[in-house]
Formats: C-alpha cells, structure tokens, sequence
C-alpha cells in the first residue's frame, strides 16, 4: 500500500466543477485508468481520495492536489494511463509519493483578472493598499464584516490591457482561506466594480514561501 | 468558451451542465462533418443524462461518417433568462454551436408534462414554433419516444415522429437527410416525403384529420403517399443490437449516475392500465451472457460504483440467476454495487436481492397498484396478496425497516369499498412487519397513492379518468381510513389530469400548448414551475374544454386521434382486455398462453415472442 499525490489542473470547463464533482470525477478516473485504490473498511466502503484546499466554484486551479491511497503497485505509465481518461478540462500533471503533509501549505497565490467593457479605472491596486478594506462575508452563520486585508500577504499588478487588469494575490490559506470574489466587492466598494472577473489559483506555498509539492 | 457565456454562467445555478466537456463526449472535426444533429432532451441535464435512450442514440448516430451528434437539454429558467438577456441561442453542449444552424433536430418525449419544454425550446434556439411555419428544409424537428405514439397534440410543432425503437431507424434517417444535405435540396415537402418511406417514420402533416360535429375524429386520411398506418419499429435480435458501453460519463451529479444495463424489452404481463407493457412489445430478451460481457466493458470505461438492471419486470427475466452470478463475480472484489429495481413480491426475487444487496437495507418498494383482490384482478395486476405478505415477513425478518407500496386510485370499475381496501392492506402490512422486524430501528410502511391516467393503446384508452373533484374525494376518504401509523403520499389530481388530456389528446390542443407556453408554461413536470391555473386559462383563452379529452369515456366505435397508428398490439385485443377488467377476470400473462395481442407480427417470419 502506498499513499500518492497527483497535481493537477482543473481549467475552462472544468472551474465549474464543485468539490464533491472533482472527487466523484477522480474517483472514476482512477477507476478507469485501473489504479488499484484502497477502499475504507465498513457498511459503505469508498476510496480514499483527498483533495486539498476546495477550490470555489469558478475558479482556476493550475495546481490543485489529490492524495490518495493504493493497495498496489501502480503499474507503468500510470500518469498516461490516468490523462487519457480525464474530462477534457482537467489535466494530470504529475504523480508521486508524497513527502510533505498539505497541513504545511501555507499560501496560495492567485491571479485576479478583472475586466471593464468601458476601460480599466485608475486605482485598482490602490484599494488593496488600505489597512482596512471591509467585506460582508458570507458564512453559514450569516453575513458579518470582515477585513480583506488580513486575507492575504501581498499583492501587485501583473499585467492589462485596454480592458482588464491582472493582479497577482498571496492570500493566506490556512484558515477559513477567502474566496477570490470578494477582491471584486472591494473594488465595487470603491466604486470600480469590475463588469466580468475571472480568478485562478496559480501554486501552493509553504510558510518559508517556497513551492509546495 | 465564449466570455459571454462566461460571464452568465457566473451568475446562474449548477454552471457545470452547461458546459459539456465531460470524459467520453464526442468532438468532431467540423470539416468531417455535413450532418449537425442536436439531440435535444426536454429536461434538465441530471434528468436527461440519466436516460439510457439518449446514450444508444448519441452513440449510434455519432458512428455514422460525416455526422455529429450533440447533446441539448433544457435551461432552468435562471440560465433561460439570461441567455434570452444576452441574446445567446440555444446551443449544443459540444460544440457550443446554435443548433438552428444544424441539419436535425431531435427531441425524445418521455412524459407528456416536457410538451412546454419542447416549444420553449424551439423559441430559444430561435425557429419558428410550428412546423409550417419553418420553411427551410433545415433544421428539421423529429420526435421520438414514448410520447410519440400518440404525439399528436404536437403534431403542428414536428415535422416528423419517429415510433418505436429507434436503433435502426435512426441511421436510416440520418443517412436520408444527410444525402438531402449532399444533393442540396431545399424542398422541404420532398425531404419529409423520401422520409415518409422509412418504416416507423409518420409524417403528421401528410395526414388530413377531419372531426364530428361532437368534437371526436371523423377521418384521418394519409396523403402524399405516406403509409395508412404508420407502424412502429423495433429491434428484432437485441443481442446483436448496438449498446453504449463507451459513453459520456458526466463529471456533476445527474439522478441516475450508474450503468443501466437493459435486460429485455416489452413485458410479458398485461397489466390494463399500463402504456409502457404494451407499446414495447413483443417480449424480446437479450442473453445473460451478452448482458455481462457488455456490463463489463461499461464498467471499465466509465469506472462507475454501482450498475442497475433495467426492464419493466426483471424477476420475469430468463436467466436472472446466472446473469447476476455472472456480474457478482465482476463487482464484488471491485466494490461495485448492483441494483435490482422493478422486482415482483416473490421469493425468488427477494432471495436474490438479499444475496445482491448487502450493505443497504432500506428501501424496499412494492407495486400492488390496487388494495382489493377484486380489483387488482381487473386490471390484471398479477399479484395477490399472500404474495405481498409472504415478501414483506422474509424482508422485515432479514432485517429492512422501510417498505413503501404503490397504489392506484381512479382505476375503471373502482369502487369505494376497493378505496377504503387501501388502508386494510397497508394496516395488514405494517402489523406484519411491526411483528417481524429484526432491524430494531421500527418499521415505516408508506402507501404511495397515483391518480390514474388512460393511456393510449391500453385496455383502459377508451375509459373516463376521475373528474378531479372525485379524486379528491377518494384522497378524502381513505386519510380517514388510513391508520395513522402508516405514512399516506398521494399525487396532486390536477398533474394527472393534464397528463390525461395530452396522453390522449388531438391536433387541436396545439393551440393550448402554444397559448399555455405564451403565459410562461415550461418545466411542467416540477412542482416549482408547474402552475395548473395557468393551463385552465390556456384551455379558456382558445375554447378547448380539457375535460372532452380527460374525463369523456370514449366510444368503443370511435376513430381515436391515435387509431391510424400501428404498434403491433390490436385495439380488438385491447378492447378484449378491457371487457374481462369489467367481469374482473384475469389473462395469462405471455408465458402461461399467448393472449393474441398482435404484436408478434412484428417479428421475423417464425421468431416467437420472449425466445
Ligand atoms: S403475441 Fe402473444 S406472446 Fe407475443 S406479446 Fe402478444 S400476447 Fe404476448
């Protein structure tokens, strides 16, 4: 037996996919590709698959991580084998034994692109730079304000256009990790609501800033 | 992706059944292509996805050179309002391309409740609603399905229905406006005419339906040379006959989410209310060796958990034993479940469920359809009650705490006393299983209670459904009688209703349909968009009393809006089942003696019925 971790990427079509979709879409890929998954003891016996840090519906991930656990050997070509019975939208990356626990991821980076039909406004990146840029979050215990800020470490324009800006955010992703939409209340806050925004989770991070894998 | 779509798909529900892109959809290189079919299901994608008929058909059509088959279903109204907002047409799930820009349009009619869907659908793709008015030989509307037996109230809406099974039929029709595509014909008349030609297709405008003055059908005369009697087609061998085992395997959840294997078609009994049991037949069988080999490779290329055997009786399939032999052996050490519905209240049938199912034991369900004896022997629901009895004590002992029963009210010769025999029976039940069960959880027993609709080509077509109000009286009655220990769900009587005038409806409820839809009529079949005011409404703005078709018995001698239809069954054999329901008399199902129905002149010189 031996527990593995696949990176993957969950694009286009794929962003639209839940949490539970992902899971049940890799529980048949595996199935189909012939890993030979460990299943749980018990009445209802399932996998064990894992994905780590759900992703919102409609956002990007070009690094997403599944941990799972097999009861034997792979066999050869095994990301091959898995990539060719993939949705089209979801690409297998890289397989491998683990050897960091996802608890160390520490930050996700991601891209925000926020797009205006009449051109970009001035002063997108700095409504980020307030000290306090209070959100209305939503949560299961209802709506409460809540400051953006302490959401993320850094952030800075990474390209535009005519039409849209990019910035890139390293958002804190151990607690309660924030959804990317409300980058786009903030700015409607100020007064510059985007007319489309478009968000991708770029890399995890480890809590020295170095890559997670 | 384009960004407009992107940009509404963030702001509507479930985005992910809008998007296609799951593992086993087909994508063609245009270039390829000269045939665009849209193969539109008038439900939601989890509903739509669900069907085992719009596998087999995508697939078949998708094995043809120069087709490509898409799929459509219906938006839910938030996705429809803004699409309508952004100007963006109904398009196919592929390819994302307009399908009024493809050679077929395809719609399957599985319930009569999706008829609003259907128009709702055309308006979206933006083609004219009815047939008449669509004066380019592309795209052409066809129909099939169950509906499309009787599919006349929207025969003004189709160019063409397709009856029966459509695994032959649909090359032949593909190939027939795929080489009209090639000659580049424009006349439309001369499309549907070459089509008319192919057993199975009816052309509904190549026939001229006149009326009574009482509103019944005078005449209806074929022109243009089209069949008197268009006859449905089936697929004479199933083994041979083509079956999905690579196909799309949806990444977001849809109702069914599993392998169907489909072990038979048609049913040997004869149940008289029941549609499906006749316009399937003959009884033909696919062997358990087939059945495993095919359940296999599904397996393997969809990597599914659980697979579920189809048919409308599967404890009357031959071979039942060996063939769940032989998929056990392929999905226990693979931890795949095998589901059994449609199972009859007998020993052998619970025995093998105990041996299939052996994690959850909840839900066992039972159609006894009526409470009386009597009456169950008038509808030839070939179950008695120590049958019920004998199931329910093995299955409670075994450990099941739940057992829900199906029942009928409104049936032909229904008395009071065969009402209130709902409660006696389902108190009987539940004694019984309080009695015997193992499961220390206390039992629940559920009667669950239909309202009953005539159905074209059954015994009871010729019958008049319950007027609502007695329905209601009926529901009335039997919460009196209905001890409280014993869960009671009925149906809404006006669902039902509607149900019964589409079910044996005519071409003049076109008008209804179009009107009902103008109101805002669509997704009919789900409570939250089902609004029975506004179809009354529809029913008054253009003069048609619903009642004339729901709640009127038909004359034995009259022409039906469905008599020049063949589907192999005879009406003087329907008419003959009806006559024994009124002296409560049983017929033997298929098995015991060949009953004469008909529909053996549709197989092959010398092939008897269930081989
Ligand atoms: S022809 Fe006879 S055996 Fe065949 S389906 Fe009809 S009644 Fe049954």
């Amino acid at each position: 037996m031996s527990e593995l971790r696949l990176i993957f990427q969950k694009v286009g079509t794929a962003k639209y996919l839940s949490q539970l979709d992902v899971m049940r879409t890799f529980t048949r890929a595996f199935m189909r590709a012939g890993f030979p998954l460990k299943f749980s003891q018990g009445f209802n016996p399932h996998p064990r698959i894992s994905v780590a840090h759900p992703l919102p519906v409609g956002v990007e991930g070009y690094a997403e991580l599944v941990d799972f656990d097999t009861k034997d050997d792979m066999g050869p070509d095994a990301l091959e084998r898995l990539a060719s019975v993939l949705p089209q939208d979801i690409k297998a990356v890289k397989l491998y034994t683990p050897q960091s626990s996802v608890k160390e991821i520490t930050f996700a980076d991601y891209t925000l692109e926020f797009i205006y039909d009449s051109g970009v406004p001035d002063g997108i990146l700095e409504t980020f730079s307030a000290q306090n840029i209070p959100v209305m979050k939503k949560s299961k215990g209802g709506v409460k304000e809540s400051n953006l800020r302490d959401a993320f470490t850094e952030i800075r324009e990474e390209s535009r256009d005519g039409r849209s800006v990019v910035l890139l955010a390293r958002l804190d992703a151990r607690n309660a990790p924030i959804n990317p939409r409300y980058f786009a209340d903030a700015l409607a806050s100020a007064g510059k609501a985007p007319d489309f925004a478009r968000y991708a989770r770029r890399r995890f991070l480890r809590a020295d800033g170095e890559a997670f894998e | 992706m384009t960004e407009t779509l992107e940009r509404i798909l963030s702001r509507v529900e479930k985005p992910a059944r809008y998007v296609g892109g799951e593992y086993g959809a087909i994508i063609k290189d245009k270039s390829t292509v000269d045939t665009r079919v849209a193969f539109c299901f008038p439900d939601t994608y989890e509903v739509g996805m669900s069907n085992l008929g719009l596998r087999i058909l995508y697939g078949i059509k998708n094995n043809m050179e120069g087709v490509w088959c898409e799929r459509v279903f219906a938006p839910w109204p938030d996705m429809e309002g803004e699409m309508r907002a952004a100007g963006l047409p109904l398009y196919a799930l592929e390819s994302g391309d307009p399908i009024k820009d493809f050679e077929l349009i395809c719609f399957t009619l599985q319930y009569e409740m999706c008829y609003s869907n259907v128009l709702n659908m055309l308006d979206l793709a933006g083609l004219p609603l009815r047939a008449a008015e669509r004066k380019d030989i592309f795209p052409l509307v066809i129909a099939g399905g169950s509906c499309a037996y009787n599919g006349e109230p929207l025969a003004a809406f189709v160019d063409a229905f397709v009856l029966g099974e459509g695994e032959d039929m649909n090359v032949e029709v593909v190939r027939c406006i795929q080489q009209a595509k090639r000659e580049g014909l424009t006349d439309k008349t001369e499309l549907l005419m070459r089509l008319s030609k192919i057993p199975g297709v009816y052309v509904p405008s190549f026939y001229d339906v006149l009326y009574n003055e009482d509103g019944t059908v005078k005449s209806i005369t074929a022109t243009h040379g089209a069949p008197e009697h268009p006859r449905k087609r089936i697929v004479t061998d199933l083994d041979s006959m083509y079956f999905p085992c690579e196909t799309v395997i949806p990444s977001t959840e849809v109702v069914f989410d599993r392998v169907t294997l489909e072990l038979m078609r048609g049913c040997i009994r004869g149940c008289r209310f029941c549609q499906a049991g006749q316009i399937y037949r003959p009884v033909r069988r696919k062997s358990p060796q087939v059945l495993v080999e095919q359940a296999r490779r599904a397996l393997e290329h969809s990597g599914y958990e659980e697979i579920s055997l189809s048919s409308l009786s599967t404890s009357d399939y031959k071979g039942l034993g060996e063939l769940c032999d032989g998929l056990l052996e392929y999905c226990e050490p693979r931890m795949i479940n095998l589901s059994l519905p449609s199972l009859r209240a007998d020993n052998f049938s619970y025995e093998l469920m105990e041996r299939v199912q052996k994690v959850r034991k909840s839900g066992l369900t039972f159609a006894a359809e009526a409470g009386s004896q009597r009456l169950r022997d008038a509808i030839n629901k070939n179950v008695r009650e120590e049958e019920l009895a004998n199931t329910c004590r093995i299955a409670f002992e075994g450990g099941y705490s739940t057992l829900k029963i199906y029942f009928m009210i409104g049936l032909p010769t229904e008395t009071d006393e065969d009402v209130e025999a709902i409660a006696g029976l389902s108190y009987r039940m539940w004694q019984l299983a309080k009695k015997r069960s193992t499961s220390g959880r206390g039992v629940k027993i559920t009667a669950s209670v239909a309202c009953f609709v005539p159905k074209a080509f059954t015994a009871f077509q010729w019958e008049a459904q319950n007027t609502r109000d007695e329905f209601l009286r009926k529901i009335e009655l039997l919460r009196a009688k209905m001890p409280r220990a014993i869960n009671l769900d009925w149906h809404e009587p006006s669902t039902s209703f509607l149900e019964a005038v589409f079910a044996r409806g005519d071409r003049r409820l076109a008008d209804v349909l179009e009107q009902a839809w103008r109101d805002g009529a669509k997704f009919d079949g789900w409570n939250e968009y089902y609004d029975f005011d506004r179809w009354m409404e529809a029913f008054r703005k253009v003069g048609i009393d619903p009642d004339f078709y729901a709640t009127r018995e038909h004359g034995e001698d009259e022409v039906l809006p469905w008599s020049h239809i063949d589907v192999g069954v005879k009406f003087s054999h329907m008419l003959r089942e009806r006559h024994a329901a009124y002296r409560s008399e049983i017929s033997p199902d298929c098995r015991v003696q060949c009953t004469g129905c008909g529909a053996n002149c549709l197989l092959e010189n010398g092939v008897k019925c269930d081989e």
